[in-house]
């Protein structure tokens, strides 16, 4: 059983995650197999900020999701602190590509769901923690709206906050900020750097932007299609904090144009 | 609307409603109208009152009033509870589901002799009209509406550890709400006919508003019939504000509209 704890007191609650040679076939419509993801193997450290990258129909999305637990590998497993990932899990958190706000829920609830639904947590404890993770995603006093009053940015944040609503030792995000204009992105993404600096879970974040992913991350894989599997693994050696003006310098830009040149066309 | 707006609307509303009462009350008198066939509106408006100083149109409203709420809440009930199962079900499904189509084509109102043998000529032969013409609409929307959760919500609920019950009673009644109204919002209506119906083929013991029409026809008072179907139709139009409201009240987050 896990403890709670409010964002006043962060912890280290993080985990390594092992991706051990995991392979996905699929049945096609007419009978074949389609092979989505061949021998895919990689490791996450704690706390450890890394980016998925690669053309559509690589496996990214398909990765992101046995980690998440809610579809199997074919073969190999997937480990989160040594033990096997046979299902969702509390310590993983998603946030996925359309924020999916429940629209007869209030922004609180909708935040809380994740609490509700396991109904482990105390109804203080939920209150609590839902409104500093408002204050988190700076939509202190938005709780009793409704999703349809918000903006898109704005939504999108509601379902990051959902997202560490469990305190997740894991955070999964599936092109999070696909759907968003570029300028409410960027702002996006010094928000989300905000937040993970507060509680430094692992986070996987699945893009097809390279830039957004090297801006981003510790480490960026890139991925390759037919079959997906992972063709390279790169070091991001910026400093932190990362601000807006490094988008551009030019060691920025030099690595995003050698991430560039490893996507095949 | 401002107040201002909405006396407006009424003022051209009231103008609307005198004008054709004067335009009928002319085309009547200068044809000189047998009043079998169309009656003046001064003798549907006497009748009316007359009916209603003497509280038998009243009376007559109550009860087909009781026999449709009351048929709409149990086949409403019925429809939803089972439309839950079907869904939730599937072998219930695959084995109800045809017989569910072949009592759906049976049309309806051909059954009420049937429902005056086993229920007799009070008020529950109509309700069982009413309920029997509610059940399918009812039915049908729920399901439909229980089917139409999105594939993101279903994997979302399915992240967080939702439960089946869960993913039932947090998701899929709450998509399924719009069709449920939408359904009510047709059947409603369907139901004060259902009821009139049922007492026009066998009315009896109770004198609902469809049995007066039968009275007055009987003695070839047009006026009367008149009168009753401008109470008719005020109730429709209540019951349906009801519904319409309800709704809005209930599905106030459905901000697509």
């Amino acid at each position: 059983m896990t403890t709670l704890n409010t964002l006043d007191k962060p912890v280290s609650k993080t985990a390594a995650i092992n991706v051990s040679a995991i392979s996905k076939t699929f049945k096609s419509r007419n009978g074949e197999d389609v092979v989505a993801l061949a021998d895919t193997d990689f490791k996450l450290n704690p706390g450890e900020f890394v980016s998925i990258v690669g053309p559509s129909g690589c496996g990214k999305s398909t990765v992101m999701r046995i980690i998440a637990g809610l579809i199997e590998p074919t073969k190999g497993a997937v480990f989160l602190n040594g033990a096997v990932i046979d299902g969702p899990s509390e310590s993983v958190g998603i946030a996925f590509q359309r924020p999916v706000l429940l629209p007869w829920l209030t922004v609180a609830r909708n935040i809380a769901l994740p609490a509700e639904l396991a109904g482990k947590m105390p109804k203080n404890k939920i209150e609590e923690r839902v409104n500093s993770l408002l204050e988190m995603i700076k939509l202190p006093g938005s709780g009793s709206r409704y999703p349809s009053e918000l903006s898109g940015g704005m939504q999108q944040r509601v379902s990051i906050a959902r997202a560490l609503m469990a305190e997740p030792a894991v955070l999964l995000m599936d092109e999070p900020f696909g759907a968003l204009d570029a300028l409410t992105r960027e702002h996006m993404h010094d928000e989300l750097l905000a937040i993970w600096s507060q509680n430094r879970s692992t986070v996987v974040f699945i893009t097809h932007d390279i830039t957004e992913a090297v801006y981003l991350s510790d480490r960026v894989l890139v991925m390759a299609a037919k079959p997906g599997r992972v063709i390279a693994d790169i070091n991001i050696n910026l400093p932190r904090p990362r601000r807006a003006d490094l988008r551009g310098d030019p060691e920025f830009a030099r690595m995003s144009a050698a991430i560039r040149e490893l996507i095949p066309h | 609307m401002s107040i201002k707006a909405a006396a407006n609307f009424v003022f051209i509303k009231v103008i609307q409603v005198v004008a054709a009462v004067i335009v009928w009350e002319l085309t009547v008198t200068a044809l000189d109208v047998d009043p079998r066939i169309v009656p003046a509106p001064d003798a549907v408006a006497s009748m009316l009152w007359a009916q209603l100083i003497s509280g038998a149109i009243i009376q007559a409203g109550w009860i087909t009033l009781q026999e449709t709420v009351i048929g709409f809440v149990i086949g409403a009930t019925l429809g939803i509870v089972l439309a839950v199962l079907l869904s939730e079900i599937d072998i219930l499904r695959k084995i109800l589901q045809p017989y569910i189509v072949a009592l759906q084509a049976v049309p309806k109102v051909a059954v009420t002799p049937l429902f005056l043998i086993w229920f007799g000529f009070g008020m529950e032969s109509k309700i069982a009209l009413v309920v029997t013409i509610l059940f399918f609409p009812v039915l049908v929307n729920t399901m439909a509406g229980l089917a139409s959760t999105s594939e993101d919500q279903i994997e979302l609920m399915r992240a967080y550890g939702a439960t089946r019950w869960q993913m039932l009673t947090r998701l899929k009644v709450y998509v399924a709400m719009p069709y449920v109204f939408a359904a009510f919002e047709v059947s409603l209506v369907l139901a004060l006919t259902a009821a009139v119906v049922a007492e026009l083929l066998g009315s009896g013991t109770l004198v609902g508003l469809g049995t007066l029409i039968k009275i007055y026809d009987a003695r070839m008072n047009s006026a009367g019939m008149w009168a009753v179907l401008i109470v008719l139709s005020l109730l429709g139009v209540m019951l349906h504000g009801t519904v319409m409201h309800a709704s809005k009240w209930l599905i106030r987050w459905d901000r697509k509209a």
